[in-house]
């Protein structure tokens, strides 16, 4: 396949091929070691608290329960690490469901509300809070929730129905999505407006978003949830990494992208919805998870789609220990201070990391 | 063994036929040939429905004997490579890992074979020393080495390439598509190639159709269509053809009188 008039084709010793093994091997190590980092975040957000307790009795607890006596097992067992693992389950979440949202709508500013998932939540949450009216009769205790997920789910359903339509382009559909943010956001106000001071506060709080309502049983869904379409991600990393080229590109090279975006569109409704409905709207993880994974390993989603859900984990966990550790005895909105803390660590990574990172 | 393309029809939806009766028959293995015409007669969208981008309202296509209808969509995308026109790269991916990702849409492992593929792709463009740089980094030019080197470590029947050599310097243009012709030749592709350039068409292609008017007006070898008096026509210049030096034709052309202002 030589050029005619130029030499013929020679190997050199440093291959590009092995630089391509030094390098998809640097990006493995590097989750691996945010997946070690993400370990000892958990162990020091279990730790804090209105009594802090030293990191090796915590992980002992974990590891053997009832190695360190009754009251620690209780604490760290029943009180501490649903809200710890919550955090970490609900950060892998929402990154992931942000990850695969740049990837199909090509832009990096889109985040899993983009589309307005997050706004019918409150609103449904708000609803069942200020009037009692929910989509999910006899929900009891589960009504708020109930409401905030199905709402979510619902308006997710309509942007599929939308996506069927012909001649459908990105740009309409996410117009679509905005115009459905407004619109909720809107209603919501509606509500709020209309609302007594008791309900007024419990949406606001509501809406803060709060680790606080975990539970083994949430827990057990998430970790489900993530288990069933974090492996689905990886499995069509090859097609979504080719959409990076361009609809017609990937769809020349044998993608079926119609298809791939509502596939992945239905993974981040369930994610987000999910996420949503059991600990209110925390914004900030969706989009900058999924870049602090690009500035590291690029958009291969081989790496990109782990590194993201381990960023958005990380993240929140951290924001978890410092909404107890700021102030003593007073636990903070979680969506308050993942914004507080994450924009400045993140305008530092990105000040900082350059690109060469992931090359 | 070749392509055929046999009355294909074709209009998009709410707008007049872009297509209507075009054929082209016997696209042999092993030759390149330079589909050419004005800007707008359908050369990309004759390819994208080559490529099953798109489907036809009417006609067939048939590679090797075989409805290219009846292939199913995995059979056809391993049969045929379609390089679009050159779009920016933007991707946070490197040169390598782009030019990977032709080979490796359907997913698995990146295998040795994989590996070596791009390797030599990348040194026959002479790209190799670009394979760690991310592609938006990459000048105009050298993106479209990229997504030719896309179009090598494939090993398609048919290769569509539009427009492969629109960002490039003259050196460049004459090594593309002396790779593609040498390529076409030894894998035994039917290679198609639209191409604004009639002199670097006429060296680079066995065979020329020229489209107009919803169809193949003028179809046969380089210097017989363009002396053809459709060619002139159909461009609204006077076309002129000469033997240079090394054997290659010169094309000359000049604006016909009262065309030198454009008017639409």
């Amino acid at each position: 396949m030589a050029l005619s008039d130029t030499p013929a084709f020679e190997p050199p010793a440093d291959t590009a091929s092995e630089r391509y093994r030094r390098r998809v091997l640097r990006k493995l190590l590097l989750a691996v070691g945010a997946l070690a980092l993400l370990t000892l975040a958990l162990v020091v957000d279990v730790s804090v608290g209105p009594g802090n307790f030293p990191l090796m009795d915590v992980a002992r607890v974990i590891l053997e329960p009832g190695s360190m006596g009754p009251k620690l097992d209780v604490i760290v067992w029943d009180v501490r690490l649903p809200v710890a693992v919550m955090a970490i389950l609900i950060g892998a979440m929402l990154g992931t469901a942000g990850a695969q949202m740049q990837t199909i709508l090509g832009n990096p500013l889109a985040d899993p509300f983009t589309l307005g998932i997050s706004s019918a939540a409150s609103f449904g949450a708000a609803l069942a809070i200020a009037t009692g009216v929910s989509l999910v009769p006899f929900a009891g205790a589960f009504l708020v929730t109930a409401n905030a997920f199905l709402f979510a789910l619902a308006t997710s359903a309509i942007l599929f129905l939308f996506t069927r339509l012909r001649g459908v382009t990105v740009e309409t559909f996410v117009l679509v999505g905005i115009a459905l943010f407004f619109t909720f956001n809107a209603l919501l106000a509606f509500i709020q407006f209309h609302s007594s001071e008791t309900q007024l506060q419990q949406i606001i709080f509501w809406m803060m978003g709060s680790l606080s309502r975990a539970t083994w049983t949430k827990l057990g869904i998430c970790a489900g949830l993530l288990g069933v379409i974090l492996p689905f991600c990886l499995h069509r990393s090859w097609m979504l990494t080719a959409l990076t080229m361009g609809d017609e590109r990937a769809a020349a090279l044998g993608v079926r992208v119609a298809r791939l975006r509502l596939e992945m569109l239905v993974c981040i409704s369930l994610l987000a919805s999910t996420a949503v409905a059991f600990v209110g709207t925390i914004g900030f993880i969706g989009l900058v998870g999924p870049h602090i994974a690009r500035l590291l390993v690029g958009e291969d989603q081989r790496y990109f789609v782990p590194v993201a859900a381990i960023a958005g984990g990380l993240i929140l966990s951290v924001a978890s220990t410092l909404s107890k550790g700021i102030t003593p005895g007073i636990i903070y909105p979680i969506g308050i201070i993942t914004a507080l803390v994450g924009v400045p660590f993140f305008l530092s990574l990105v000040m900082s990391i350059r690109r060469e990172r992931w090359q | 063994m070749s392509l055929s393309i046999e009355s294909i029809g074709f209009a998009y939806r709410g707008r007049g036929d872009v297509f209507d009766g075009l054929s082209a028959l016997g696209l042999e293995r092993g030759t390149v040939t330079a589909v050419v015409g004005p800007n707008g007669v359908g050369k990309s969208t004759l390819f994208r429905l080559v490529a099953g981008l798109l489907r036809p309202r009417a006609g067939t296509m048939r590679l090797d004997g075989a409805d290219l209808a009846g292939m199913s969509s995995r059979q056809r995308h391993d049969a045929i490579f379609f390089l679009s026109q050159h779009v920016a790269m933007r991707a946070a991916l490197c040169v390598f890992d782009y030019v990977l990702l032709a080979r490796k849409a359907h997913g698995g492992r990146a295998t040795r074979e994989d590996l070596r593929a791009v390797e030599e792709a990348l040194g026959t463009l002479h790209i190799d020393h670009l394979s760690e740089v991310p592609v938006s980094d990459l000048s105009g030019g050298q993106q479209q080495l990229v997504s030719v080197a896309q179009a090598l470590v494939r090993a398609p029947s048919v290769l569509l390439l539009d427009e492969p050599t629109s960002a490039l310097d003259l050196r460049r243009q004459l090594q593309v598509t002396n790779v593609i012709r040498e390529t076409t030749r030894r894998r035994g592709q039917v290679t198609l190639v639209a191409l604004h350039d009639l002199a670097l068409a006429s060296r680079c292609a066995d065979r020329f159709l020229l489209i107009d008017r919803k169809t193949v007006v003028a179809d046969g070898r380089p210097r017989d269509v363009l002396s053809h008096p459709a060619a002139s026509d159909v461009y609204g210049v006077d076309i002129t053809l000469e033997q240079g030096a090394t054997g290659n034709l010169l094309v000359d052309t000049m604006l016909r009188a009262g065309t030198e202002r454009i008017t639409a």
